[in-house]
């Protein structure tokens, strides 16, 4: 009777072939042979010529030991043979949990359609009655339902099929209300089909995963429910050969012959043990909650390969990055570099905006200047300083006082970036107090003030507010607060007006300008929008697969530019100016993932410009002569009327 | 979401109290209703389920063929079967209301007086079984988690997996046979001393505690990898504080429903492994009222139980408003 059937919960739409090759082809292999003996025992036990082999007392081979007196497992107290039992039992099983699956199914079902999707009076109606049923333990409900019937197989079928058809509505509901939301559904109800026609045709093949999911666990249910109740003797009457009917004589005469037990035994457990394991393979597919991933070695800076001795580095830049790379640690041991040669230096108070294509490596570069890379990831060369110092050979005791104090951090998503189960100031409180000594009332008055200059007016009541309370604009300021709490010197913005409507978005810039001019802070400003990271950044470093293609001062690059990516990139956003008849231009293809980057130039399998050198030598990052640098064979030539067109725009 | 100005009002639903307390027990108020709603039905569910049992109670007291008619109308007017049915009905909820469970037709023995006798077995056995389950399954869970994919996860993993995989009766064999008969450190079945207690309750908690471990390390894997213990670690807090009052925090939650659910699965274990260990407590009564046909002590005890299961319910969900704050407005 497992706990399981009534806390999980799935993702839906899955075939069920997909379904099937997740699982090891042993596993199947096993599922099918007790399948096919449950055929096999059912048979011996319908068929009269065979059933005397199940049945047929024998007493010259009472309690026979294994391979003897023309028995394969030995033979119980009454001499029958222990592996024809076994076969019957196994088919009274199978067959049993069959039944119950299907009529709990059908039932749950239906039920579960009703709750979802035909309104809330019937939902309202559909769980009261789910929880009315579930309120009775399947086994309690099941030993009443044979007191009152009378014990036997049959009795022990209704009164599970009659529980656990609501441990099946309860999840089909639970998947309906996700996809009744979904596009297709929508479409077709605009379409103005009824909802019968809707839930029988095109909700039940999208549920029909979750069902089979379900079945093997009602099937393994069964199975332990009808021989537990068998052995306490509600279950199989004598001489109903059942599993539990089986174990029960078997413990009963164990001092006589060990075998019946010992081969019941192994019997239920290694039946129960496929079947659990085949429903722990179909829910690590159908439920990616469940399916979790293992923490990977890395996360922090190592480095592989002996590094040349550091050149002096200006005290006036905040940040220095030294061709850095990244390393992908793999499952198997194989490293694959997300990152490389990365360079960077910023002085205090300037602001550099990271743009590309997701994929391109922006935001693991950001991590890896922030000194905390997510698990799995690792430096694997170059060198890091904050304020002149290589923060691989700060001591980690000292590193982590100075993170939240030199860098600070927001993300995209502001609110998965909060501990959901605390409030927004207490958790900004945290922060504040692993770093600075002070009385509490004199940390909450620092971020009270804190709320307000982020714009939270009224900060008193954001202080008590939790995550799931503020809106995306305000927790993206709420996450500001917390990243500034300790007014570092730097503070990288990965991507966080993504989520947000252009208005906010634009609101959200002009308070991190207002912000850093206040404080004086260096920004690293990291989005896939060319247009947003020009309202904020002097300096734009282009990435692509991993590495830099070009970089310069804002206003340059977006008049002219000259590697073929950034063209592409700047051509490819609508803008009002643009005339009618020009067309956007997509830049063809896609960012290549990390370890299937060209060998030689990594954009030259999709740009327009490429020569016969791109596929033979990798380009290095050039200076030119404005300050700029490309890393490109065949950069753009200056296209002197395109700057004058967007010069006019601009002024 | 709407663009959101930041001194736009904080969302508040038209026709909530807005203190954050009022909410929160008027949540738990409809929360109370409705499992007394449940409860009265769960009630009728069982009456009606015994005027579906064959006979009449009366014909199981008396001899139908020798006993003369008039002893039987004597009989149903002295249990109030010649009532209508929607007045025995009444008269049946009144009891419950009053702590009526009703009595034994056989022994005159009254549910509550059985109740009273059995129930400080079930519930000692019961609270052994989720000592053991949570003592062991949360640490082990968390230790499996904190060295994920390494020996001592796969073999956390592997024993937790052939707990939920054993029929709790096949184990109670196994255990008796090797602790009880071969190596004779615990009593085989029976009452008496604490150590009677253990074998059955080790049974009854297997199978729950094999899947608390597994829920718990699942859990606890997930919130390791939330982006929120990243932005932690990016403000400099401690590991020591960022695992205990966040990560494990958020980990546990899913063990309060678990819970509830494992009450559930509790009660109809006790059924059958006090029938195999002898057990005097509720299961047992019930097991034997059933295999009796003493069908009056059977519907009380089952109201009884269920009665049990839906408190269990109420109360992890109360717990779940009090504690998880994105539960407690809704």
């Amino acid at each position: 009777m497992s706990t399981d059937v009534a806390t999980i919960g799935m993702a839906p739409t899955r075939s069920v072939r997909s379904l099937l090759r997740s699982v090891p082809p042993l596993l199947l292999i096993a599922v099918g042979l007790f399948l096919l003996a449950g055929i096999v025992g059912g048979a011996l036990l319908l068929v009269p010529d065979l059933s005397k082999l199940v049945f047929k007392q024998s007493l010259s081979k009472a309690y026979a030991a294994p391979f003897t007196k023309g028995t394969l497992l030995g033979a119980d107290q009454l001499g029958r043979p222990i592996e024809w039992r076994l076969l019957a039992g196994l088919g009274i099983s199978l067959g049993s949990a069959a039944a119950v699956t299907v009529i709990a199914t059908l039932i749950g079902l239906a039920m579960g359609l009703l709750g979802g999707f035909f309104g809330r009076t019937a939902d309202r109606i559909v769980t009261l009655v789910i929880d009315v049923t579930w309120a009775y333990p399947t086994l309690l409900l099941a030993v009443v339902v044979a007191g009152i019937q009378g014990p036997g197989v049959s009795t022990v079928i209704w009164a599970l099929a009659l529980t656990l058809w609501a441990a099946m509505a309860r999840i089909i509901r639970a998947q309906v209300l996700v996809l009744r939301e979904q596009d297709f559904v929508l479409a077709v109800r605009a379409l103005g089909y009824s909802r019968f026609y809707i839930a029988t045709r095109h909700l039940t093949p999208n549920l029909i995963p979750a069902c089979i999911l379900m079945a093997t666990l009602f099937v393994a249910l069964t199975i332990v429910a009808e021989a537990g109740l068998s052995f306490i003797g509600l279950g199989a009457q004598s001489p109903t050969p059942s599993l539990g009917k089986t174990l029960a004589e078997g413990f009963s005469f164990a001092s006589s012959s060990p075998w019946p037990l010992l081969f019941g035994s192994a019997t239920i457990i290694a039946l129960v043990t496929s079947l659990n394991a085949f429903g722990d393979y179909l829910r690590d597919v159908l439920d990616p909650k469940g399916r979790v991933a293992l923490p990977l070695p890395g996360g922090v800076h190592k480095r592989a390969v002996a590094q040349p001795a550091p050149a002096t580095i200006p005290a006036t830049d905040t940040l220095v990055v030294e061709g850095a790379s990244v390393a992908i640690h793999r499952r198997d041991g194989s490293e694959v570099t997300a990152v490389s040669g990365f360079t960077l230096s910023l002085t205090h108070g300037s602001t550099v905006g990271i743009v590309g294509e997701s994929g391109s490596g922006k935001s693991v570069a950001a991590r890896a200047m922030s000194s905390l890379l997510p698990s799995g990831l690792g430096l694997s060369a170059g060198r890091i300083y904050w304020n002149g110092v290589d923060i691989a050979t700060i001591p980690p005791d000292k590193l982590r006082d100075s993170r939240g104090k030199v860098v600070g951090m927001v993300f995209q998503d502001a609110r998965a970036s909060m501990d959901p189960l605390y409030s927004i100031g207490r958790q900004i409180t945290e922060a504040l107090r692993a770093h600075v000594p002070g009385s509490a009332r004199a940390h909450r008055q620092r971020v009270l003030d804190m709320l307000s200059r982020v714009g939270l007016n009224d900060p008193a009541v954001y202080f008590d507010r939790y995550p799931h309370e503020l809106s995306g604009g305000q927790m993206q300021r709420a996450a500001l607060a917390a990243a500034l709490i300790l007014e570092p010197q730097i503070l990288i913005a990965d991507e966080p007006t993504t989520g947000l409507d252009a208005t906010t978005q634009k609101r959200i810039v002009t308070l991190v300008k207002g912000l850093q001019s206040e404080m004086g802070m260096t920004i690293i400003w990291i989005s896939h929008d060319v247009d947003l990271v020009s309202q904020i950044a002097e300096n734009i470093i282009v990435m692509y697969a991993g590495e830099v293609v070009e970089a310069g001062k804002t206003g340059d690059v977006l008049v002219h530019q000259r590697h073929p990516y950034t063209l592409g990139l700047l051509k490819s956003r609508p803008d009002l100016t643009m005339e009618r008849k020009s067309t956007l231009r997509a830049v063809p293809g896609s960012v290549p993932e990390p370890g299937a980057w060209p060998p030689a130039c990594r954009f030259a399998p999709r740009c327009e410009r490429v020569l016969e050198i791109c596929g033979r030598v990798h380009p290095q990052l050039a200076p030119a002569a404005d300050g700029r640098q490309v890393r490109c064979h065949n950069p753009e030539p200056p296209q002197p009327e395109v700057q004058r067109e967007l010069e006019a725009v601009r002024s | 979401m709407t663009a959101t100005a930041p001194n736009d009002a904080l969302k508040t639903s038209v026709g909530q109290p807005s203190c954050p307390t009022c909410r929160l027990l008027v949540g738990i108020g409809g929360q109370v209703l409705y499992s007394l709603l449940v409860l009265l039905l769960v009630a009728t569910v069982a009456f009606v389920g015994l005027r579906l049992a064959p006979g009449d109670v009366t014909t199981q007291l008396l001899d139908p063929v020798r006993t003369p008619p008039e002893q039987f109308v004597a009989l149903r007017r002295e249990l109030g079967l010649d009532l209508p049915i929607w007045h025995q009905f009444w008269n049946y909820l009144i009891g419950i209301f009053r702590g009526d469970l009703g009595a034994s037709l056989l022994t005159r023995e009254s549910v509550v007086a059985i109740v009273a006798q059995a129930g400080g077995y079930t519930v000692s056995l019961a609270l052994a079984a989720f000592c053991i389950i949570y003592v062991l399954a949360i640490p082990l869970g968390i230790l499996a988690a904190t060295f994920a994919g390494t020996l001592t996860d796969k073999v956390i993993n592997f024993v937790a997996s052939m707990l939920m995989a054993t029929p709790n009766f096949v184990l109670a064999i196994l255990l008796v046979n090797i602790l009880a008969l071969n190596l004779g450190w615990l009593p085989v079945a029976g009452t008496g001393t604490w150590l009677h207690l253990i074998l059955p309750a080790m049974v009854l908690a297997a199978e729950p505690m094999g899947f608390a471990t597994r829920l718990v390390r699942t859990s606890y894997i997930e919130q390791a990898n939330a982006q929120y213990v990243d932005t932690m670690r990016l403000k400099g807090m401690s590991e020591h504080v960022i695992r205990w009052r966040h990560i494990m925090r958020n980990a546990l939650l899913p063990v309060i429903s678990l819970a509830a659910v494992q009450v559930r699965t509790l009660v109809g274990y006790t059924l059958i492994v006090e029938t195999i260990f002898r057990w005097p407590g509720l299961g047992k009564r019930l097991v034997d009222s059933v295999l009796t046909r003493d069908y009056q002590v059977a519907q009380g005890l089952t109201i009884l139980l269920a009665l049990v299961v839906v408190v269990s319910t109420l109360v992890s969900s109360i717990l779940y408003r009090v504690v998880d704050p994105r539960v407690r407005a809704s």
